[in-house]
């Protein structure tokens, strides 16, 4: 009986502590995406979301329900020395974008930071509704990043410059090339991370974009120039 | 098993469960009403605009273990209303009323910041409806407006299923570029617990 | 409480940015000089048009430059972002003055400028109505609110070639004129947009017809009232759920001009402008009834005062199309269709518009002209295959919201 009863508490305290564990215990650098942790060498972490953006109203002429919808996925994997390797592709299903690059991430306790650099190939095409258009486009992001570790989430920022590499496009028969200006513009966002339930953990994110040509809207070809403000909001799974 | 034992053992996961109520290890199921004041706040320039009326919300929250939650949300808010008497334009004199009204479709977020305080954030779209009269024709139309909204509520526990509170909500909509600020009431009641 | 104030903080950064666009007015003729000058007479104007070179300031204009009077106006334009210099001009003694303003059409930066042709460098030949090729514009730009004093000077190069000249291209200006998101200080579709469409170098204007609850026929382009259009009213919705008098009392456009009717539109471009062509196009099925009545009208009243004046009805989708080729007679009624070719032959129409994404579709124009029919593209902006449309393509007439781009590469054919 003491044997018994023994073996039961065990496996109440086991409980208990693991229900503890589960229910606050977690080593954010396993589970964020935004966070600017080290990672290991070959640590994976991905992320699948969602954004929405309040594209102008002078380019769209409309002020809708309609929110430009983006589809992402990204993927994180750690090297050796303090890097890691991003990539990622974002699509609105008539416009892709693919991304790549290297980051270094530094983390002193609480608070991470990283810098790099992406490349990005994007490249749409419209067959319907009068057009008759393909165009694709080479574009640069070097990006900032900040982050805190609270007990149960993290908060991080992260800033980007944007430049056109190359662009082209080709409407019927007519074709022109590079034509947008080298310094396209910045963008800065906040993400959020925490678990929603057990340890799924999501993001979200607001994005502030300013920036010349936001290539999601590439087929309202905008001539006019200036800087556009496109706030975005993300909700984000990290996998 | 002696009944001492028994006893013993029942007070563990008992004590057990609770630890794990504790440390928000149970989901539920909420359902949130507010009810209060609004203000409208735009840059109309009208002596005689009416912009204090009625906020209400209605929303159904999921609250997993951590301190997020995610729900839907609808109410009710006006916005504001105008009477003129004897009104000149070009085509003669008139009488001249307006109001407007507002019906919210949202997905809502919620953070706990503390036990008692949450920080609500959400977006959707607004039913915007739009009435009046003028030259004896009626005024109707209603359309739809993205925009989202941010509170702050502070709610307290009375028992295990009812809490009571206060909240303060910023609304704006896009597509009259307007916003209102609102204080409301709050009573949630915990309807299902797993 | 750093978790709150940190929230706080982002959310405000994010929510403090906006698209508004500050326009700058400059600062012409403070001193009011024009009002001593003599107005030049019609034969003395089409002396000074043509292609000239940029001796000083290719910096703000390029090498090149067209210059070409419209109704009350001197127009400068250039293929340098777009730019366009607008003139009122007027001559004292022998010799002619100009003062206005500058602008690049695809952003806002603008300022004034002012000008002066000397006696012996053209000014008393063109005063006095003669043909001459040597003609220097001496002048300065400034930028913003400053006073103007970086030089500026033109020197005639060459005519218009004998193609430019005889031939009957249509430069479309959209929406009027322009739009409200070109910034240029008057709203799309409005009167005050009619009036100043010819600065732009503009021949015709397209402009978009709806109906009121009570069946008064109005310009404006978007299905609802919104704040891309017009300033905040007390009434929202769709705009057909509203009667005139409410429209028009209630709603002001977005520099503060009135919503006008089709019948004043229309009739400001017979009685009003030189404008050649006007697109009608029907935004609204029910309103086709009214612009038809409405063209016909006024169709009859240009040719009683000799006025060169097409209208045609625009048919942008299939419903408007379907409307028109149940109207009696459809087939005398002038129309634009922008759908395929069978449907502009079933219709009779006069003019194909196909969307300029597809190309140049240079065959499909062919077949247009060999039908007798002409053939426009819409809505073109991009500078660099406007230059390839004009140069490449066979159009009649090209749609745009920055004409004065269209009429720079129209000219120095």
């Amino acid at each position: 009986m003491k044997l018994l009863l023994r073996s039961h508490l065990l496996f109440i305290l086991i409980c208990v502590s693991t229900a503890n564990v589960l229910a606050q215990q977690f080593n954010m650098n396993e589970h964020t995406f935004f966070y600017p942790h080290t990672y290991y060498s070959s640590q994976m972490i991905s992320s699948l979301g969602l954004s929405t953006a309040k594209l102008p109203e002078d380019v769209v002429e409309t002020d809708d329900v309609f929110r430009a919808p983006l589809f992402s996925y990204r993927l994180k994997y750690g090297l050796p020395k303090n890097f890691v390797a991003e990539g990622g592709v974002e699509t609105n299903l008539i416009t892709f974008h693919f991304s790549a690059g290297p980051k270094w991430n530094y983390q002193f306790d609480k608070l991470g930071f990283s810098v790099g650099a992406d490349i990005a190939y994007w490249f749409g095409k419209l067959e319907q509704f009068g057009f008759d258009t393909k165009t694709s486009g080479w574009m640069m992001y070097p990006n900032l990043s900040a982050g805190y570790k609270f007990d149960k989430f993290t908060v991080s920022v992260k800033s980007e410059l944007v430049f056109n590499l190359a662009e082209s496009s080709k409407n019927g028969e007519s074709e022109i090339s590079n034509d947008l200006d080298f310094f396209n513009g910045w963008t800065i966002g906040v993400y959020f991370e925490q678990p929603l339930w057990n340890d799924q953990f999501v993001v979200l994110g607001i994005r502030s974009t300013f920036l010349n040509f936001y290539y999601p809207m590439w087929a309202a070809f905008s001539t006019f120039d200036r800087t556009y403000y496109i706030p975005e909001a993300t909700f984000t799974f990290i996998l | 098993m002696k009944l001492i034992n028994k006893i013993l053992v029942l007070v563990v996961l008992i004590a057990c469960t609770s630890f794990a109520q504790l440390t928000d290890s149970t989901y539920s199921l909420t359902a949130e009403f507010g009810a209060g004041y609004s203000r409208y706040f735009t840059t109309m320039d009208y002596n005689d605009l009416n912009k204090n009326g009625f906020s209400g919300t209605v929303r159904v929250m999921w609250n997993p273990e951590h301190l997020l939650s995610v729900g839907l949300e609808t109410g009710y808010q006006y916005l504001y209303s105008i009477d003129i008497s004897n009104y000149d334009t070009e085509f003669g004199t008139t009488d001249f009323s307006a109001s407007m009204y507002t019906i919210p479709i949202f997905i809502m977020f919620s953070m706990k910041v503390t036990p008692n305080i949450r920080f609500n954030a959400g977006t959707g779209m607004y039913l915007l409806f739009n009435s009046g009269n003028m030259f004896d024709d009626a005024l109707e139309s209603n359309q739809i407006s993205i925009g989202g909204h941010f509170g702050v509520a502070y709610t307290y526990p009375i028992n295990k299923n009812i809490s009571v509170g206060g909240e303060l909500l910023y609304s704006y909509f896009s597509k009259i570029q307007d916003q209102t600020v609102a204080l409301q009431f709050v009573f949630v009641y915990k309807f299902l617990e797993y | 409480m750093k978790k709150i104030l940190l929230t706080i903080a982002s959310l405000l950064f994010i929510y403090s940015c906006n698209n508004e666009v500050d326009i700058v007015n400059p600062v012409v003729d403070p001193s009011n000089f024009l009002a001593q000058t003599k107005p030049l007479n019609f034969d003395s104007k089409l002396i000074m048009d043509g292609v000239y070179e940029v001796v000083k300031g290719a910096e703000l204009l390029g090498d090149q430059v067209v210059i070409k009077w419209n109704r009350d106006r001197l127009s400068i334009f250039s293929g340098k972002n777009g730019g366009y210099i607008i003139l009122e001009g007027g001559y004292l003694d022998s010799v002619i003055f100009f003062f206005g303003h500058w602008r690049y059409s695809t952003n806002t930066e603008t300022g004034a400028a002012s000008f002066y042709i000397p006696a012996d460098e053209g000014g008393g030949e063109i005063i006095s109505g003669d043909t001459t090729t040597t003609i220097r514009l001496i002048g300065t730009y400034g930028f913003g609110n400053e006073i103007a004093n970086q030089p500026l000077v033109f020197k005639f190069k060459r005519e218009f070639s004998q193609e430019v000249k005889q031939g009957n291209f249509d430069i479309l200006a959209h929406r009027g004129g322009g739009r409200n998101s070109e910034y240029l200080g008057v709203s799309e579709n409005s009167i005050e947009m009619i009036n100043i469409a010819e600065r732009f170098g503009t021949t015709g204007v397209e402009i978009d017809a709806r109906l009121s609850k009570d069946g008064v026929a109005f310009l404006y382009h978007d299905n609802d009232i919104n704040l891309r259009l017009t300033q905040k009213s007390l009434i929202w919705g769709d705009i057909e759920n509203f009667t005139w008098a409410q429209l028009r009392t209630l709603v002001i456009l977005k520099n503060g001009e009135k919503i006008p009717s089709l019948r004043e539109a229309l009739e400001f471009v017979l009685e009003e402008t030189n404008l050649r062509t006007v697109w009608l196009d029907t935004k609204d099925v029910d309103v086709l009834p009214t612009s038809i009545a409405l063209q016909q009208e006024i169709l009859q009243r240009a040719a009683q005062m000799g006025r060169d004046l097409k209208i045609y009805i625009g048919l942008p989708a299939q419903d408007v199309y379907d409307a028109f080729v149940a109207y009696p007679g459809f087939q005398d009624v002038p129309s634009l269709c922008e759908l395929s070719l069978d449907q502009v032959r079933q219709a009779n129409s006069k003019v194909w518009a196909p969307r300029w994404t597809q190309g140049t579709q240079t065959d499909a124009v062919q077949q247009m002209h060999a039908e007798g029919k002409k053939a426009f593209v819409w809505t073109l902006d991009e500078p660099s295959y406007i230059e390839q449309f004009v140069n490449d393509g066979e159009f009649d007439g090209i749609l745009t919201n920055y004409p004065t781009i269209l009429s720079y590469y129209h000219y120095i054919k």
